[in-house]
């Protein structure tokens, strides 16, 4: 059964307000401190954490500004190749095209040469051919009746001759 | 050496005022025809193997028989003067002579066969015709003629030979085929 004990009570009171004023000039104030400079380093690290962030941000932007600058330039590079290349290609294809046409023409010459130079052989052996067989021919089948016969006709043939 | 030997200008005044020059420069023409016809001839005359008194047998023989005493003397004197190979070069000055004191041509008409005097003064007429002058005709034979003949007469000549006819045809063939 509660029973009302006024010394209990005030002894209570007497503890307490000791306790009280202990923890509040020895154990408060050091904790207060810690509490103080706990804060001020979250604080100070959220403020640096937060300053590194839009440091981040800021390089990614950075980065990602220079990402476009570079694959804009590896564009340009490529397309400056290809275009190179493709300019280069035709040139040189021009070029071969150009030496095959030369050589064909060169050996179409040749070609033509040698042609003509057969045809005009052959022409030259033939008649050397036909030529020596005439006279063959004519060496042996030529009696001394034939001979005063063509003689006379010369003779006349001569006559015809008006001026040396 | 022939040329300090004979003084070919007296020679022709000489035979123009004793009238043999026809009969001489027929003869001349003659031996031409002789060598041409035969080669022997003329190389046994040039060559100096042949001993001198070979040649003038040979002169005796082959010469003075059938040619005039002028000739024949002629030549004797080329044998002895060693001259003989020199028949050509020396008959040349005399025709040489003959053209610039006389005034006359000289034909060469070289034939297949050789020609006889009827055909011979056929052509002599016909190029006095065309020179204007009196001309000497002088006969040769050259197989490679195969028929007719060819005229050299004052550095020009007249084809009219069956190889020229031929080699006309081949310039035909050459060109029309070209």
């Amino acid at each position: 059964m509660f029973h009302f004990e006024p010394g209990v009570v005030v002894w209570t009171l007497v503890s307490f307000g000791i306790a009280f004023v202990v923890i509040q000039r020895y154990v408060y104030p050091p904790v207060r401190n810690i509490m103080r400079n706990r804060r001020e380093t979250i604080a100070a690290t959220i403020a640096e954490t937060e300053t590194r962030l839009a440091e981040a941000e800021q390089r990614a932007a950075e980065l990602e500004v220079r990402m476009r600058q570079i694959r804009q330039e590896e564009e340009r590079v490529l397309l400056e190749a290809r275009e190179r290349a493709r300019i280069l290609y035709a040139e040189q294809e021009r070029k071969a095209l150009d030496e095959i046409r030369e050589l064909r023409k060169s050996r179409e010459a040749d070609l033509r040469k040698l042609e003509e130079g057969f045809y005009e052989k052959t022409q030259r052996e033939f008649t050397q051919l036909v030529l020596h067989t005439c006279e063959r021919v004519l060496r042996t089948g030529i009696d001394p009746e034939m001979q005063r016969r063509i003689i006379e006709e010369r003779i006349l043939e001569l006559e015809r001759i008006q001026n040396l | 050496m022939a040329n300090f030997h004979y003084d070919t200008d007296m020679l022709v005044d000489g035979l123009v005022n004793s009238g043999e020059l026809d009969a001489f420069l027929a003869d001349a023409g003659r031996y031409a025809l002789m060598c041409s016809e035969n080669r022997r001839i003329e190389d046994t005359f040039a060559s100096t193997h042949v001993s001198a008194a070979t040649k003038a047998v040979l002169i005796e023989t082959l010469v003075v028989p059938f040619f005039g005493p002028t000739f024949a003397a002629l030549m004797k004197r080329f044998q002895v003067n060693g001259d003989l190979q020199s028949f050509t070069h020396i008959i040349e000055r005399i025709r040489a002579s003959a053209r610039s004191r006389l005034g006359v041509c000289f034909a060469d008409v070289a034939s297949s066969v050789p020609l006889t005097e009827s055909e011979l003064t056929k052509i002599e007429n016909h190029l006095a015709k065309l020179c204007g002058h009196r001309v000497y005709v002088g006969n040769i034979v050259d197989h490679e003629l195969i028929g007719g003949f060819m005229i050299t007469i004052e550095g020009k000549m007249i084809d009219l030979s069956v190889r020229g006819d031929l080699l006309k045809m081949k310039i035909l063939l050459l060109e029309e085929n070209r």
